[in-house]
């Protein structure tokens, strides 16, 4: 399989906070997660977004979606649902207002894309490619808020790979397919994109939960299920980067309830390479820039590099 | 969808200078923020309660005032609203402020008709304050359930023409605040509308102007996570099709954009 970024696997990436997923060299291990950070210029300054190792785009779709009637979102425990349905202005506006702000502004761009069919995603990958100035893919296999595609494709190990091939196939650009937690056997299906060729795995997306309201006995959302999102994912999450981190080799983007440092640096310590915050960005928005902020101050404190801290953990 | 981003958006610290009870169930507070927030008539904050688990997500509540400090009227309605409302001096908030589009600024000589509801009458005696400055007094017409609803009505009266009315008939007349919009509409001579409270309230406001041909403004209330266009679950379902964002759209609105059918189903 041709894969055009593979030449920029041999170059390493100095300095104390820099990373790699596999070819896409990142300045530090802080991104946005997708559906938290719009577009990479409309909820912060694509400057300052330019700061942080990459943004996740908001999913975006081959067409505009509107998304789901409301209610979408309920706050819940230590977390909150959402069932947005997939909001987004589509690719062709996507590449014509934003992708030049985010260039210019020397932003680093991982596309995050969702299909109904596996061929809508390979025309998908395909048209970003072109277009240039992305720096990988982020498959979204994993979205529990949409009748169609999605979550089919990232339960089932067989149809996770031939996506993940079809894709690398068809954009040549460097892919990293986003996990469900409702896989039944989640890393076989690790296994399986890696085998297809995936440069790196992010999880988790959120995990499906619902909230009831009794005065009206009524479900709190309009598509009575939702993705859980927030803190209350955090333990999860990190099991099952540690657990995925065992089964591939390839790196393991750890997302879920990240608000601080702290919670990186767990993420990183269980096996992840890099993080991605989410939720957190709802409550305080300068969230990612202050988890990347305290990541550099550990490290300085410590002596150490990111890169030493990855997989760091010391088992019993 | 929102623009290009042309600042950082921060949270920042507020301290509570002043709290009182006006009625059971409601909290007015009144906060130093670190930094003067310049706000205007319909914008709101994100407010919060600092510490806890961090998972708390921050509640839109609409500014009255601008400058050095700013005022909140509070509702408890749940979890978060009530621990706003029960705020005492000294303690601290965080908010992201100012956030959304606000009322079109009152112009000399306009006459305008407030229609507020509850607590939707925070961004109306805001307004109301803006055309005081100018010389105008705006009729205002403030509904709720009972007397004790109206906690602003003090402050109103200094400001507007004010007509009370409660469904119980404890303050004012007995009935809804459409009652005295369909006459004040009918009198003529009302150069706009502008509604916030309840959703049937706001509605039916709507509904009375359209057909008098008076342009009416609402200010929308949604369940939202951030309040600055990242969360997308504020969704309001827009006139024509698909769906406005009512922190970033919003939360005023030209009523005419509104979904008011698609509404009521949410």
């Amino acid at each position: 399989m041709a894969r055009r970024w593979d030449i920029l696997a041999t170059v390493s990436t100095p300095g104390i906070l820099a990373v790699n997923l596999g070819p896409v060299r990142l300045k530090n291990p802080v991104m946005t997660a997708s559906g938290t950070c719009g577009y990479g210029h409309d909820v912060q300054p694509a400057g300052l977004n330019a700061s942080l190792g990459a943004i996740c785009t908001k999913g975006l779709s081959l067409e505009p979606r509107q998304g789901n009637p409301p209610p979408r979102i309920w706050e819940t425990p230590a977390g909150m649902l959402n069932a947005i349905g997939l909001a987004n202005m589509g690719v062709e506006a996507f590449l014509a207002d934003v992708l030049p702000l985010l260039e210019q502004a020397g932003v680093t761009v991982i596309a995050n894309i969702f299909a109904d069919s596996m061929e809508d995603f390979g025309r998908l990958a395909a048209r970003l490619a072109k277009a240039g100035g992305i720096a990988a893919l982020e498959l979204n296999v994993s979205c529990p808020n949409v009748k169609q595609g999605g979550i089919h494709f990232g339960r089932d190990p067989d149809r996770a790979a031939e996506l993940t091939a079809h894709v690398s196939e068809r954009s040549g650009l460097p892919i990293i397919v986003k996990m469900t937690p409702e896989a039944p056997d989640i890393a076989a299906v690790a296994r399986a994109c890696e085998q297809a060729g995936a440069c790196a795995l992010s999880a988790i997306n959120t995990i499906r939960g619902m909230a009831v309201d009794v005065e009206r006995a009524r479900p709190r959302l309009a598509t009575v299920y939702g993705g859980l999102s927030g803190p209350a994912l955090k333990p999860i999450a990190l099991r099952i980067v540690h657990e995925l981190s065992k089964q591939v080799s390839i790196p393991i983007v750890g997302i879920g309830g990240i608000s601080s440092a702290e919670d990186a640096l767990e993420f990183l310590m269980a096996g992840a390479s890099a993080v991605q915050v989410g939720t957190a960005t709802f409550l305080d928005p300068q969230a990612p820039f202050q988890v990347l902020a305290g990541l550099e101050t550990w490290c300085t404190e410590h002596e150490t590099t990111i890169r030493k801290v990855i997989g760091s953990m010391e088992e019993p | 969808m929102i623009g290009p981003c042309a600042r950082p958006r921060t949270l920042i610290t507020a301290r509570v200078v002043d709290a009182s009870r006006p009625a059971a169930g409601y909290g007015v507070i009144r906060v130093e923020p670190e930094h003067e927030v310049e706000a205007r008539p319909g914008q709101f904050a994100m407010l919060g309660v600092p510490g806890g688990c961090r998972a708390t997500l921050h509640r839109p509540m609409s500014i009255l005032g601008s400058g050095a400090t700013l005022d909140f009227l509070i509702r408890e309605v749940g979890r978060g609203s009530r621990a706003l409302a029960g705020l005492v001096e000294g303690d601290d908030v965080q908010m992201i402020a100012p956030l959304g589009t606000p009322f079109p600024a009152p112009t000399k000589g306009e006459r305008v008709v407030l229609v507020g509801g509850g607590v939707g009458a925070s961004p109306l005696l805001f307004q109301a304050r803006l055309a005081a400055r100018q010389g105008a007094r705006p009729t205002m017409i403030y509904g709720g359930r009972a007397g004790r609803d109206l906690v602003l009505a003090d402050e109103m009266r200094q400001v507007c023409d004010l007509v009370c009315v409660t469904e119980d008939g404890t303050l004012g007349e007995r009935g809804l605040a459409t009652d005295p919009l369909a006459a004040a509409l009918a009198a003529g001579g009302v150069d706009r509308v502008l509604a916030c409270g309840p959703l049937p309230m706001m509605e039916a406001s709507a509904a009375l102007a359209l057909e008098a041909a008076v342009p009416c403004l609402v200010c929308l209330e949604a369940l939202m996570a951030c309040g600055f266009g990242a969360c997308l679950g504020c969704a309001i379902p827009a006139a024509g099709g698909g769906y406005l964002y009512a922190c970033s759209d919003g939360p005023v609105l030209a009523a005419e954009r509104v979904d008011w059918e698609r509404m009521r189903a949410a």
